[in-house]
């Protein structure tokens, strides 16, 4: 698939097979990962390409592929006048889903992400991670093959985003989730294959081992005083610094050996993603 | 504080919306000045050399300048036998006569009598019928000051000083500054613009809950509110300034002329009465600003309005139907004596000839005010009213004091 | 529950749609009500007599209806003209009582349906101009109906209250992106349309239909059927339609204007997102041309405008002639039919264009056809719309005063003058001789000619009185729709010479409020031809030529009373006294709207004084004789034969009917002369 507007290619030949699991979609700000999803859930047209499902064109699946999709935008404010529950049972008028079992499906759903207790609450009355949950009940409404989530836990305290976080991985099983974040935690654990996206292209795809593997021999570590911490984080990409006592242990991204101390250490997908958008 | 009204004007009023409506309102606006030129002028004829736009430019360096008894008598010896040749109605019709400037007898008595005969002679008696109310005034504070009534002598005196010296000295062509005062279209799309633009300043602030993060900042609430209103205020004056000024030149550029600028404003039929002695370009700059005084006024009105909507819709239909009040009830009234009405009527100060085409007062304790003076006081105290309630009813950062953020606002967001 | 009952729900309930309509509903029948005049004020107030007159000539004007009503028309005179001999002969003891009677039954037979009679007279003219397409019906009904070619500004803000956040509010709250990702979410746009559709055309046919009721309700609408050019705002109109049809056709442009604008809305709220954007260009698209076009061109614009307002799609066109060259301009050209259709054809093909945009922006790309022909449809939207656009005083202090019409005025030692050179009028102190302009404001008649003072009343120590001036609203060529006529009641305080005004009413409708025509029909004609009046604290009365009006100072409420104006006309505060056609004395009290009649007396002429009433007896050959304002304790003063009589505050004034000349009679001594 790929996307051009304003002189710049917001995706530019984007090739990927999904199947049963959780994929991480990664990739700094401005990246194109709204613009894929936005793509991939028909909201916005693309130049070129296709989705295909189990080889079928989403154009002729058309309705249907809607069927197979559950999606939560990034920030859903919903309609805040709306009780929980209205507002579930009129997703599910509009995704086609009989009143009785759509009632059934939600009060389910809501059980799941421990929300029953607010179902009769309006929607402008909930908390923010609330707000997520009921998001994500919606997209599940349908119980889709495929979970399209752009940026759930974005603005949840961290409690939140690990509810969050298993609730995603509650919901995989037996689906294809893909999952839109900067936030390399949101799917270091939960992931099956990470993609990683950098100016509309998608520059790797594997799991979370198999890109760490890739960039063996590329991260370091060295514990060095304070003025040697200063002058590497200038010089270096430093993934972590940690003091100890007084001196501070310090984790560098580089293909070249930082200093003759340093001693190469195991990447871990932060290393992976800060190896891929250096300078950005 | 310049810095925030500098950012908030950029962060309101620079958006291409707001310049693509000024543009099209601008474009639209000439449209109409050229529609009032071709619709209403006898001089919209073209410029054939026996069109009435020839003929009259021709006729013209005759008799522009001082009117003198010269002049009077040359207009006379031309005009009086067209007249009398015409006064049965028993004159040729043709329309190719070559003795006729324009063709045709009864065509050169119209035009002569149209643009020359009348206005001359409405100049030159002009002095006399000052005059006229000006002994009357003074014979009137003569006899009210005998019976004790302060006010009403008072008022003829004020009479008196504005009417004692009035006289047109000149002849000059004044049929653009007539339709120029009498046009009114520029004002509605002015409040229009003015009505967009303003509506969204706290509206958009709350849509996007940007006023939340405000309040946090110590530049944030009181003085955030009070830029923004700055802001809207230079917004509002610098569009009805700008609209004034597309006015004047559009109605210069389509009628081919701004002669005329020079002779008083009473020279105008409609201004005989004129609340002012100024000249006709004054008078164009003093209804520039006196606009732009009622487009700042309703806007602080409507600014208030929308301070307590959450979206821009019920605050801007709210503004919208109260600016068509104001607009239908001061046409409306723009006609009748009653000068309260028009007074603590905004749109008085649109339309201004409401005010200056009369010579109105109210009494102040015991003291004449001309109605324009006590509209512009009043128009500002409503403004100022505006910016007070604003200021109060605006959210503040609890520890700075004042209305405290409600819970449930913060709550929602 | 359906998607499209939640979508009902969503904008009936949580948009307050339902609120919204109940309001315009309820407004818009409150301003009806409070806003209509009849157009034909004289047809309203003689009804019975003229529909007396209409079941007689009802319907296409036939040679036999020609005849009767010219026959009718001369019999009416000639009972007249015989009336007053009648009654001369009466009284000088030509003829019996009993022929008098006789012959007055069979008087009053032809003439008590004389003011009728002039109503469907004044049609009748109308109708010869064009007898072929003009009917006799009753019209009030129908022009109140359809003769307006005003904007319904309620229903306008009610569409723009209701349409907007149709769709503005899903993107307000980003729920735009969810609906498109849903199985049926291109079905919720589609339902948002027809709602809202449903909703406009719901409420503009519930304000055709109120407006039907109100006025089959107040005037009647009979006789749909005969042709729209049977109303006047429809004269020279050349669609051969019935008033009926005019008002279903009118009723379904309006009912696509709405629908159109709000599809304008609808296609400005999903372009634009935005709240402000939408109501701006929705409130420009229509105030902008209505203020700034003439209606000529606002008719040939394929604008929800013209389909708004409907009515002038069937008016004939309007011809003024140039007050400077007498050529004619025409101020409004008629709407041909292909014009017509042409022009809807259009707008239907935009508003169908842009609903076809609004399903598309609001549909899911993967169920699209194809993306690009989108541009196209855009393009040919806004092109069409940039095409249609560049087309582009205190109560209670009236004090208890006897007026008579037709004595002088005792002005508290002031004499009013009229100088015969400028016709002002002054004010003479009749002790010092000094002279003051009556009009006190020093501007008053100089610059115009056409300012003058028509009547005046005293009632010390205020002198009131009557100016009428004729101001240019715009001094424009031609003259047309740029005047007004304007009539004031002036207060003048005669002890401190303050002035206020009282009353004010503009009585011509040759003016355009800022292009928009601003009719006041024929309600305020009657102040243009009084010659006096009186008041009290409630009410002005105008005397004119046919009568005498009440116009209620606060509601402005006007009532032609049923008082002839032929001769003095007396009023005390309380009651108005007159003569009735028979010459009978006649007392009618202005409170209670009740008549009584003094049987004893009838009079050539009458005039009173607060405690006595002066009379010049009919029965008795002239004599002047006084009573009480009961009618009773009559005295006889005096013997010479009398033609008129008035009186001031110590004398009676005679005009000898031998003579010819003023008799003085003081009141204190009168019974010395006879």
């Amino acid at each position: 698939m790929g996307k051009y507007a304003k002189g710049i290619y917001a995706l530019k030949d984007f090739t990927t097979e999904l199947t049963e699991g959780v994929y991480g979609l990664l990739g700094a700000n401005g990246a194109g990962k709204t613009t894929l999803i936005n793509i991939f859930v028909g909201i916005l047209g693309s130049d070129s390409g296709t989705v295909l499902i189990d080889g079928q064109d989403a154009r002729t699946l058309g309705k249907d592929f809607l069927s197979k999709i559950g999606y939560m935008p990034q920030y859903p404010f919903l309609y805040r006048d709306f009780t929980v529950m209205d507002f579930l049972l009129y997703m599910c008028a509009l995704k086609g889903i009989p009143d009785e079992q759509g009632k059934k499906r939600a009060l389910e759903l809501l059980d799941i992400v421990n929300l029953s207790d607010a179902k009769d609450k309006k929607i402008g009355a909930l908390s923010g991670g609330m707000r997520q949950r009921v998001g994500i009940v919606q997209a599940m409404l349908g119980d889709p093959e495929i979970l399209i989530l752009d940026e759930p836990t974005a603005g949840l305290d961290p409690s939140e985003r690990i509810r969050f976080r298993n609730l995603i991985s509650k919901f995989a099983q037996g689906r294809t989730v893909l999952l839109a974040t900067h936030i390399v935690s949101d799917v270091e654990c939960i992931a099956k294959e990470i993609m990683i996206l950098k100016e509309g292209s998608l520059i790797t795809q594997g799991t979370t081992d198999t890109l760490e593997q890739n960039i063996y021999g590329k991260v370091w570590e060295v514990t060095v005083n304070g003025e040697d911490a200063a002058r590497l984080g200038s010089q270096y990409y430093v993934s972590n610094m940690k003091q100890q006592g007084e001196r501070f242990l310090v984790r560098i991204v580089s293909d070249l050996l930082p200093a003759s101390d340093a001693v190469k250490v195991s990447p871990n997908l932060e290393d992976v993603f800060l190896y891929y958008f250096r300078g950005q | 504080m310049t810095r925030l009204i500098k950012y908030e004007f950029y962060k309101l009023f620079c958006k291409r919306s707001i310049l693509v409506v000024l543009i099209l309102f601008s474009v639209m606006n000439l449209f109409k000045i050229n529609s009032e030129f071709h619709s209403y002028s006898y001089l919209a004829d073209g410029n054939d050399s026996r069109s009435w736009n020839s003929v009259y430019w021709q006729l013209y360096e005759d008799y522009r300048g001082e009117i003198t008894a010269e002049k009077i008598n040359h207009l006379l010896s031309i005009y009086q036998p067209l007249a009398d040749a015409t006064a049965d109605m028993t004159a040729s019709t043709a329309k190719d006569n070559p003795d006729m400037m324009t063709g045709n007898i009864y065509s050169d008595r119209n035009i002569l009598d149209k643009y020359y005969v009348e206005p001359m002679e409405y100049f030159y008696h002009y002095r006399t019928y000052a005059l006229q109310v000006a002994e009357r005034a003074k014979e009137n504070a003569a006899v009210y000051k005998e019976r004790g009534q302060t006010y009403e002598a008072r008022k003829n005196s004020v009479i008196y000083n504005l009417y004692s010296g009035r006289s047109i000295k000149a002849f000059a062509y004044e049929e653009m500054y007539n339709y120029y005062l009498n046009y009114d279209f520029s004002g509605i799309l002015v409040l229009f613009l003015c009505l967009y633009g303003v509506v969204s300043t706290f509206v958009c602030e709350k849509e996007t809950q940007m006023d939340m993060l405000l309040l946090t900042n110590p530049g944030g609430g009181k003085k955030t509110t009070f830029a923004k209103i700055a802001a809207a205020s230079l917004f509002v004056i610098s569009v009805a300034i700008w609209f004034s000024v597309v006015d004047y030149t559009g109605f210069a550029y389509f009628f081919g002329t701004a002669e005329g600028g020079n002779l008083p404003l009473y020279a105008v039929r409609n201004f005989s009465t004129a609340a002012v002695n100024c000249n006709l370009w004054q008078y164009a700059i003093l209804s520039a600003v006196i606009r732009a005084v009622g487009v700042w006024t309703m806007s602080m009105v409507f600014l208030l309005i929308s301070l307590f909507g959450h979206s821009a819709l019920v605050p801007f239909v709210a503004d919208f139907g109260a600016a068509l009040c104001f607009i239908i009830t001061g046409a409306s009234q723009s006609c009748f004596s009653n000068v309260w009405l028009k007074i603590i009527n905004p749109y008085s100060l649109l339309a201004n000839r409401i005010l200056f085409g009369k010579t109105e007062f109210i009494g102040f304790a015991g003291y004449p005010v001309q109605s324009f003076q006590a509209a512009i006081i009043f128009a500002i105290t409503v403004g100022v009213v505006s910016i007070t309630a604003m200021m109060m009813l605006s959210k503040r950062n609890s520890f700075a004091g004042g209305r405290r953020i409600k819970c449930l606002d913060l709550c929602t967001k | 529950m359906s998607g499209f009952m939640y979508e009902v729900k969503k904008i009936m309930l949580r948009q307050r749609g339902l609120f919204y309509i109940a309001l315009v509903l309820l407004f818009g029948t409150v301003w009806l009500a409070l806003s209509d005049n009849p157009y034909d004020s004289a047809m309203e107030r003689y009804k019975n007599e003229y529909e007396w007159y209409l079941e007689k000539v009802k319907g296409y004007c036939t040679e036999e209806s020609s005849l009767y009503l010219e026959q009718e028309a001369e019999r009416i005179a000639k009972a007249k003209e015989r009336q007053n001999s009648l009654l001369e002969n009466y009284y000088d003891g030509k003829i019996s009582e009993s022929e008098y009677k006789k012959e007055s039954r069979e008087i009053e037979k032809v003439l008590e349906r004389q003011n009728g009679f002039e109503v469907i007279y004044q049609q009748y003219l109308y109708i010869c101009e064009n007898a072929e397409n003009r009917c006799f019906l009753q019209t009030n009904g129908w022009m109140g109906l359809l003769g307006k070619g005003t904007l319904h500004f309620i229903l306008f803000l009610g569409i723009l209250l209701i349409v907007t956040p149709v769709f503005c509010s899903e993107y307000s709250c980003q729920m735009d992106t969810l609906i498109l990702t849903a199985r049926e979410g291109r079905k919720s746009a589609l339902y948002k349309l027809l709602i809202i559709t449903t909703v406009v055309l719901f409420l503009s046919l519930c304000i055709s239909l109120i407006e039907y009721g109100f006025y089959r309700f107040k005037y009647g609408l009979p006789d749909g059927d005969y042709p729209i050019q049977s109303i006047r705002y429809f004269a020279d109109s050349s669609k051969d339609m019935s008033l009926l049809e005019g008002y279903v056709l009118i009723g379904l442009l309006r009912m696509f204007g709405g629908v159109s604008l709000t599809i304008l809305l609808m296609f400005i709220s999903v372009l634009a997102k935005k709240y402000a954007v939408t109501l701006l260009t929705g409130a420009v698209s229509v105030m902008i041309p209505y203020i700034g076009l003439s209606k000529t061109s606002i008719y040939r614009l394929p604008l929800p405008l013209p389909f708004l307002l409907g009515t002038d799609f069937f008016a004939g066109d309007i011809v003024m002639s140039d007050a400077l060259t007498g050529d004619e301009k025409i101020i409004f050209a008629e709407v041909d039919t292909v014009t017509l259709l042409t022009l809807l054809l259009v707008s239907v093909l935009l508003c169908t264009l842009a609903v076809v945009w609004i399903l598309r922006r609001n549909s899911n790309r993967w169920l699209m056809k194809s993306g690009q022909k989108k541009r196209g449809a855009v393009f040919v939207v806004m092109f069409g719309l940039a095409l249609a656009v560049t087309g582009c005083s205190g109560r209670g202090k009236t004090g208890s005063v006897v007026y008579n019409s037709s004595a002088g005025y005792d002005c508290m030692g002031y004499e009013i003058i009229r100088d015969a050179g400028n016709f002002d009028y002054s004010l003479k102190n009749t002790s010092t001789g000094e002279t003051y302009p009556l009009a006190r404001s020093p501007m008053f008649g100089i610059f115009s000619d056409e300012e003058e003072i028509c009547a005046f009343y005293v009632c010390p120590p205020y002198l009131y009185y009557t100016t009428s001036v004729m101001e240019s609203y715009v001094n424009r060529v031609g003259n047309y729709n740029s005047n007004i006529t304007k009539v004031s009641v002036v207060e003048l305080n005669l002890n401190t010479f303050e002035e206020k005004t009282i009353f004010e009413q503009m009585t011509n409708s040759g003016r355009s409020l800022l292009g928009i025509d601003y009719e006041t029909g024929d309600k305020w004609k009657f102040l243009d031809f009084h010659h006096a009046f009186f008041l009290n604290d409630d009410n002005l009365f105008f005397i004119g030529n046919d009568g005498i009006t009440k116009v209620n100072r606060y509601t402005r409420k006007t009532v032609k009373l049923d008082i002839p104006a032929n001769g003095n006309i007396s009023f005390d505060g309380e009651s108005i006294f007159y003569k009735n056609e028979q010459g009978v004395l006649t007392r009618y009290d202005v409170s209670g709207n009740e008549t009584y009649t003094y049987e004893n007396i009838v009079a050539y002429d009458f005039c009173m004084d607060e405690q006595s009433i002066y009379y010049i007896s009919r029965t008795d050959g002239g004599d002047l004789y006084s009573c009480g304002k009961d009618g009773n304790n009559k005295e006889l003063i005096s013997h010479i034969p009398a033609m008129s009589v008035t009186c001031d505050t110590g004398n009676i004034y005679v005009l000898s009917k031998e003579s010819g000349e003023e008799i003085v009679l003081p009141k204190s001594h009168w019974t010395s002369v006879l």
